[in-house]
């Protein structure tokens, strides 16, 4: 009785040590990448393969982005803001109020542009294949993919929430 | 001192048993009671095995038994490590998705949201 609860308890503390080793070696990527300084960018790293050299680029490339986009951010929610009170106030559709409808849509084209070049610049850092696939998933996966327009007819609509940095 | 009890030396007795042939003479109703004692043990209700009864046996006297102990702890190593390689690929998934949607806010501050 006392060898087969001893095997027993022998199958029980392997079965869970095999799922805690396993487990362990499974995330072990994972787990890094969110111990790294920047886990986006070690997400980056991770799946486009990059090299160190082209990392330290990409990461130098992602620091001198990310002010002037934020920057960019701040101009446009000062202008929601100016819009919002000139159309609280207004009745009718004012020269304020075009000027800065106009100069919203200005900004957030030029915020994509930025983009776009910033995204291109990151391609051409990468290995020409994984340069394309970041591309590719770029173009999946941020504004560039334009959202369809909606009537209220789809019951499945998108709507696009305000520029807002993490 | 005369020996009461001489070997062999007493044969009118010797052939007497022999010829003694004992017929005992069975109790009344002897065969009915053969058979109703059959029938009551048949119908007796067997003594019920409990399942912690059956386990105790089988870790007792099954289990000890090298290639079932060998198999069973391979199966549970094997459940184990499944289980591990599964949970870890599903958190790998998680993990992957969770930063790849935030490098896409990090650079792109007009994410969009699906609404219901």
């Amino acid at each position: 009785m006392k060898r087969g609860l001893l095997i027993l308890a022998l199958g029980v503390v392997g079965a869970v040590a095999a799922y805690c080793c396993v487990y362990l070696m499974g995330t072990a990527k994972p787990r890094a990448m969110l111990q790294s300084p920047q886990p986006e960018l070690a997400w980056l790293k991770h799946e486009f393969n990059l090299g160190e050299a082209e990392f330290q680029r990409i990461s130098q490339l992602h620091a001198g982005y990310l002010p002037q986009c934020k920057e960019r951010c701040l101009r446009i929610d000062d202008l929601n803001d100016k819009l919002s009170k000139a159309l609280t106030a207004a009745s009718d559709l004012t020269p304020e109020i075009e000027g800065y409808l106009k100069e919203r849509a200005q900004m957030r084209a030029m915020c994509q542009t930025e983009m776009l070049k910033h995204f291109f610049e990151v391609s051409r850092t990468m290995p020409t294949e994984q340069g394309k696939r970041y591309l590719a998933w770029v173009r999946e996966h941020t504004c560039l993919r334009e959202q369809a327009m909606d009537h209220g007819d789809d019951n499945h609509a998108t709507t696009t929430t305000p520029a807002r940095h993490p | 001192m005369k020996n009461n009890h001489p070997n062999g030396d007493d044969a009118p007795l010797k052939a007497l048993l022999q010829e003694w042939q004992p017929k005992p003479s069975l109790p009344p109703r002897f065969q009915e009671q053969v058979w109703r004692r059959i029938e009551r043990a048949e119908s007796a209700p067997v003594p019920a095995i409990t399942l912690a009864q059956l386990f105790a046996n089988w870790l007792a006297n099954k289990l000890p038994r090298p290639a079932l102990a060998t198999a069973y702890l391979g199966v549970l190593l094997l459940i184990g490590a499944s289980a591990g390689w599964s949970q870890a690929r599903h958190e790998t998934a998680r993990v992957t998705g969770e930063l790849s949607t935030r490098y896409a806010q990090t650079v792109d501050p007009y994410q969009t949201t699906a609404q219901p």
